[in-house]
């Protein structure tokens, strides 16, 4: 057989520097945050990535309505008897990679339990006017799952990505915190907020719907104040002028059953990535 | 009586002419309805969540809580993907870089995944210009593999779905496959069946719609459930988290959460008895259907005035 190559690419690189006059404040802000628990489903299926697929390249936790499948569409998703975020107009699905613990020294593997939770952030443009809704069937992918190194010269994902090991540090244990990458050092994660991962979407929108070969063409990060891209708020450039809301995914990933040493990093996501570069996640709108 | 659409095929390729909706008035519905996007709005509530720690029902209507915890949907596959395994589901070796990774195909044992069943990867709401090269390399694969792209995806099991919280003390998931008593044979008007939470639902027959019109190639419900007889098929259907049941050539089930591509026929066509049964269960190419009361089937409705353009054959 021969090697597909996988239409999953880098964001690209961002659009040209605009001046600016005033930047959105962020943290004026008016968000909401939905809380998701255990998964809907686990399972490798991708309707953004791999439409129509059973079996799609890696597994998997996929969250919100229940009328998610393979060849999601809004009216199949509109349909959902149930969803497991909370409103009951949220017929939207999220999923991102699985993470698993790869037993140091074994070939085992074991999924880490992992609960979920979705930031919207609306708050006002600069000019005061609202954003725009997401378009219905909105598509959008963060991240990169075939990365494997830190591509802050490049593109945002890595900026836009954390692993966190919150620590007790009245077990010995040492807080990491790493932007793109797991982070090493830790041998137990039993402070508030334990082992945790967190990403930010883009949100400026071209007005196009997702097309597969090129699917991070039609949304793009803000700019921040000094004019280029910047992983978190910002403005948005002509070329992509439609600002939309601002979504930011944050994992709980629950590692007490677990047990690794400081010189050990032995998560994996579920594309075969010992980095932790590759955690992305993805969005269908459905509301 | 209504005249039906082919709706919406599922798969756009290109560029979703849909995506330039919404965005002409601001926030037209979905959660816009139920705050205030703008705060000088004050025909809606602000939503505070973010900042005061309210609670999100003084933002939105919410589900009870034990619906949320308990939704879940049945995998599409049948393989391990908690583990302890010894690989990862797939095909996926670690590679750890720095440079990027790569789709590898190769690992023992591996079947590149197989398009669901009614899949209509290169259809599109209008002609494609272009398909995705990957897309399309994607589909060769499949292809290449002995997979038929409108074969049964066996691995589609209408299993039951547990609940993960074990903790929860809503019902544990109904069993499956729990007929309805038998009737008195027919087709049954309406057919018990239970939901999530084990709460009994009464589904109601839709009538007998026609299978892979126009195209063979596409199912009306595109989801392969399980079930001799209707019950046991809306069972399984539910248990997939598809609101719409259909039964056909006497013993198959379809499930889907909308109807594509079918038109209604007369309820006569639907007389092909299920197995071991004097119920009805659809016909060759006829799909009998049932779904929840107040389901939209996706069907659009126009006036009994005017037939539509679109090739209607009825010779299926």
């Amino acid at each position: 057989m021969k090697t597909v190559p996988h239409p999953e690419l880098t964001l690209g690189l961002l659009a040209l520097v605009t001046p600016i006059t005033a930047i959105n404040s962020f943290y004026a802000a008016s968000y909401f945050v939905l809380y998701g628990g255990t998964p809907l489903v686990t399972e490798r299926v991708d309707p953004i990535m791999a439409p129509g697929v059973i079996g799609s390249n890696h597994v998997h936790e996929i969250y919100g309505g229940s009328g998610f499948q393979a060849n999601w569409d809004y009216a199949t998703a509109q349909n959902s008897q149930c969803n497991n975020m909370g409103p009951k107009i949220d017929h939207s699905n999220y999923w991102y990679s699985a993470l698993y613990f790869h037993e140091p020294g074994t070939d085992n593997y074991t999924r880490v339990p992992t609960d979920f939770q979705i930031y919207y952030h609306y708050d006002l443009l600069p000019s005061g006017e609202a954003r725009k809704p997401f378009p219905h069937a909105f598509k959008m992918i963060s991240g990169n799952a075939m990365l494997r190194h830190n591509d802050n010269l490049t593109d945002l994902s890595t900026e836009s990505i954390r692993w966190y090991c919150h620590a007790d540090k009245s077990k010995g244990e040492t807080e990491a915190v790493t932007q793109g990458t797991f982070a090493p050092g830790t041998t137990g994660c039993s402070g508030t907020d334990g082992f945790s991962s967190e990403i930010w979407f883009p949100f400026c929108h071209n007005g196009a719907g997702f097309d597969i070969s090129k699917p991070t063409d039609h949304v793009i990060f803000g700019n921040g104040p000094d004019g280029t891209p910047t992983h978190q708020g910002g403005n948005c450039p002509t070329s992509h002028p439609t600002t939309l809301p601002q979504l930011f995914m944050e994992f709980h990933h629950t590692v007490s059953g677990f047990k690794w040493s400081a010189d050990q990093n032995p998560w994996v996501l579920a594309q075969g990535d010992p980095t932790g570069y590759g955690m992305h996640a993805d969005f269908a709108s459905d509301l | 009586m209504a005249c039906t659409l082919i709706s919406r095929v599922t798969f756009k390729l290109v560029s979703e002419a849909a995506a330039n909706l919404s965005q002409v008035n601001g926030w037209e519905d979905g959660f816009a309805d139920q705050i205030a996007v703008d705060p000088n709005d004050k025909t809606k509530t602000v939503c505070n969540v973010g900042e005061s720690g309210a609670d999100l029902s003084t933002c939105f209507e919410m589900l009870p809580d034990d619906v949320k915890k308990s939704c879940t949907v049945a995998s599409a596959l049948t393989e391990d993907v908690v583990g302890p395994m010894t690989a990862l589901a797939g095909c996926n070796p670690i590679q750890s870089g720095p440079a990027t990774a790569t789709i590898v195909t190769t690992c023992a044992g591996y079947k590149a995944g197989a398009l669901a069943a009614g899949s209509t990867i290169g259809a599109s709401d209008k002609a494609p210009t272009t398909s995705s090269p990957a897309l399309a390399s994607s589909l060769s694969m499949v292809m290449q593999t002995g997979m038929p792209s409108n074969a049964p995806v066996n691995n589609q099991t209408a299993r039951p779905v547990a609940p993960i919280a074990t903790a929860s003390s809503s019902p544990a998931m109904p069993a499956p496959f729990s007929s309805s008593p038998p009737s008195s044979g027919g087709i049954p008007n309406t057919i018990s069946v239970k939901d999530f939470k084990g709460a009994t639902e009464t589904w109601i027959y839709q009538g007998c719609y026609t299978d892979l019109i126009p195209n063979r190639d596409i199912r009306t419900l595109k989801n392969w459930g399980q079930g001799a007889t209707s019950s046991d098929c809306a069972n399984s259907c539910i248990a997939m988290g598809q609101s719409i049941a259909g039964t056909e050539n006497g013993g198959q089930c379809f499930c889907g959460n909308t109807m594509a591509q079918t038109k209604k026929v007369s309820d006569g066509d639907c007389n092909m008895a299920c197995n071991g049964s004097s119920q009805m269960c659809g016909r060759s190419g006829r799909l009998q259907v049932y779904a929840k009361e107040g389901t939209n089937l996706g069907l659009k409705k126009r006036s009994n005035k005017h037939r539509h353009a679109l090739n209607m054959r009825s010779d299926v």
